[in-house]
């Protein structure tokens, strides 16, 4: 904090500087994303669309402006289902993960199996869960849930499996128990794989949350899409859909900065 | 960087059963299978579970039996979106992905907007695709190729940055040339990492194929998984699910094959 008072002055401007850097270097970022907008308009104009088949940016614009609340608790509702689903379905994985590891038939007979599993889209199980769980939050967070499951079990596996023998040798020469070994040795360095699966998860678990939202369920935003769809509200169906994608860059982001920061040891070394 | 991570996740797996005996490989999954067919059963023995909520496996394998033709027929249907659309998507993800590469500045235009796309959830824009291309053949062309040519761009990207400078630099210091350097040096370099691309294409291609016609149910085996729904005929799903979870292993250990054969020096 000390530092900070000191350099206080310098702060500001050395950070103005690093934004206009940022902005200079994401030059053709900016220019093509404008070039977007500006060709949607001209597009629009010059080919005379009918706003069904696609409006213009400012009535996109507008539907988000005239109905911000709406979108916010569509947006809340998908994300809350999304954090239930990979909760569930990243625990069991880690937790089935260990168990598949310290057993060698399950290891042979099992993995495999998930293993080609994982092709199986998932959508395919919705009716199963429609059936199991119910319509609503069930059918939502099970798909998603189901989905995370299997990334963060083959993670999980995969960084178990990968631990240096040395390492684990040499926990057993200073005569550690072996569940000891899991939680000092081989769990830490089975971090940076399982990290990936974290990672990938929160995005899967949206994914799939939209994705039972658009076929059975009754609200999120999902819903909002295909209901903008059945209203033939084009303006507002290409709305929620930049929140969907608004949220999966932040959830992103997130998942990121979850990644660095606990297993930062692993980005120093490389 | 995303697909690399899922390529990881992906590509490394399959060596953990390698100490086991030949046999052993095959037979234990077998086995495995046997005994959950038996616990399904058992559980409903046990709990007397309404077919609906769960049929025993002896309904499901009846069905299998008598309808199986109905259903791979239909799973054939979808099998050629989803070869079609990953077909497409794939050469155009790898055609745009080389081409991303050698241009910086398309590079640096293009490639933030592709990381985003490849993060954030593309099954929304189904509803568009269906508004502008109708609820027929072109529109799940669209969804299954778009799917599958995430993965391959973003991998195919990867693979080339990776390419040691140093070897490009030595082929270009003898005379060789643009063309021939990609192909004898940045090629090979990249290949791992494109085949594992395109194995996550295919991924996304059945994912792809099997959602839009659940969406806009009209041929294939998501459509004929959204009428068992209507009729609550759950025997049939499970069926369902199965010819897919099939069709699906074959299509992604076969690719897995391929890809061994390929890059045999990886």
């Amino acid at each position: 904090m000390v530092l900070k008072n000191a350099a206080g002055e310098q702060l500001p401007s050395s950070r103005l500087t690093n934004i206009r850097h940022r902005l200079w270097n994401s030059k053709e970022l900016l220019l093509t994303l404008t070039a977007i907008v500006l060709a949607w308009i001209v597009v629009v104009d010059v080919r005379n669309f009918h706003p069904i088949v696609l409006p213009p940016p400012s009535s996109v614009a507008d539907a988000l402006i005239e109905n911000p609340g709406s979108y916010a608790s569509a947006g809340f509702i998908t994300f809350y289902e999304m954090l239930l689903g990979f909760a569930a379905g990243g625990t069991l994985g880690f937790v089935s993960a260990i168990g598949i590891f310290y057993s060698p038939f399950l290891r042979r007979s099992l993995y495999p199996l998930l293993l080609g599993f994982r092709i199986v889209p998932k959508v395919a199980f919705v009716p199963l869960f429609l059936v199991w769980f119910g319509i609503g939050v069930g059918v939502k967070v099970a798909l998603a849930a189901f989905a995370i499951f299997f990334l963060v079990l083959v993670q999980t596996l995969l960084g178990l499996t990968g631990v240096e023998p040395e390492l684990v040798e040499l926990g057993r020469s200073l005569k550690m128990r072996e569940f000891d070994i899991l939680r000092r040795i081989r769990l830490p360095a089975a971090l940076p794989a399982i990290m990936v699966g974290v990672k990938l998860g929160i995005t899967y678990a949206l994914t799939n949350v939209v994705v039972a939202e658009m076929v059975v369920a009754t609200n999120g935003l999902g819903f909002l899409v295909v209901e903008a769809r059945s209203l033939v509200k084009t303006d507002e169906m290409i709305a929620a859909i930049f929140v969907v994608a608004f949220i999966g860059l932040v959830i992103y982001g997130i998942g990121t900065a979850i990644e660095r920061r606990v297993i930062f040891w692993y980005f120093e070394n490389s | 960087m995303t697909a690399t991570d899922v390529a990881q996740a992906e590509s490394a797996a399959p060596q953990i059963g390698e100490k086991s005996g030949r046999i052993r490989r095959f037979t234990d999954p077998l086995l495995f299978a046997a005994i959950l067919v038996f616990g399904w059963q058992v559980a409903i023995w046990v709990t007397g579970f309404h077919p609906v909520v769960l049929p025993p496996p002896s309904r499901v394998f009846d069905i299998l039996s008598n309808q199986g033709d109905f259903l791979v027929d239909n799973m054939l249907t979808t099998l050629w979106t989803i070869g079609w659309g990953f077909l497409i998507g794939g050469v155009f993800g790898l055609v745009s992905g080389i081409l991303i590469n050698y241009i910086p500045p398309v590079r640096r235009a293009i490639y933030p907007i592709l990381v985003a796309l490849y993060v954030i959830p593309k099954a929304v824009f189904i509803p568009l695709f269906i508004l502008w291309w109708g609820a027929g053949l072109q529109y799940k062309l669209w969804v299954t190729s778009l799917l599958a040519f995430f993965p391959v761009t973003e991998n195919t990207i990867t693979g080339l940055q990776g390419v040691d400078r140093e070897m490009v630099e030595l082929t270009q210091s003898l005379q060789g040339s643009q063309f021939f350097t990609f192909r004898k040096i940045s090629l090979p370099f990249a290949m791992p990492f494109v085949l594992a691309g395109l194995r996550i294409g295919l991924t996304e291609a059945f994912i792809g194929g099997v959602l839009s016609e659940i969406i806009v149910p009209s041929t294939g085996i998501g459509s004929r998984i959204v009428e068992a729904a209507a009729f609550s005929n759950t025997e049939f799903i499970i069926a369902a699910i199965m010819v897919v979870a099939a069709f699906g292993v074959v299509a992604y250990f076969g690719f897995l094959w391929l890809e061994r054969k390929i890059t045999f020096w990886y």
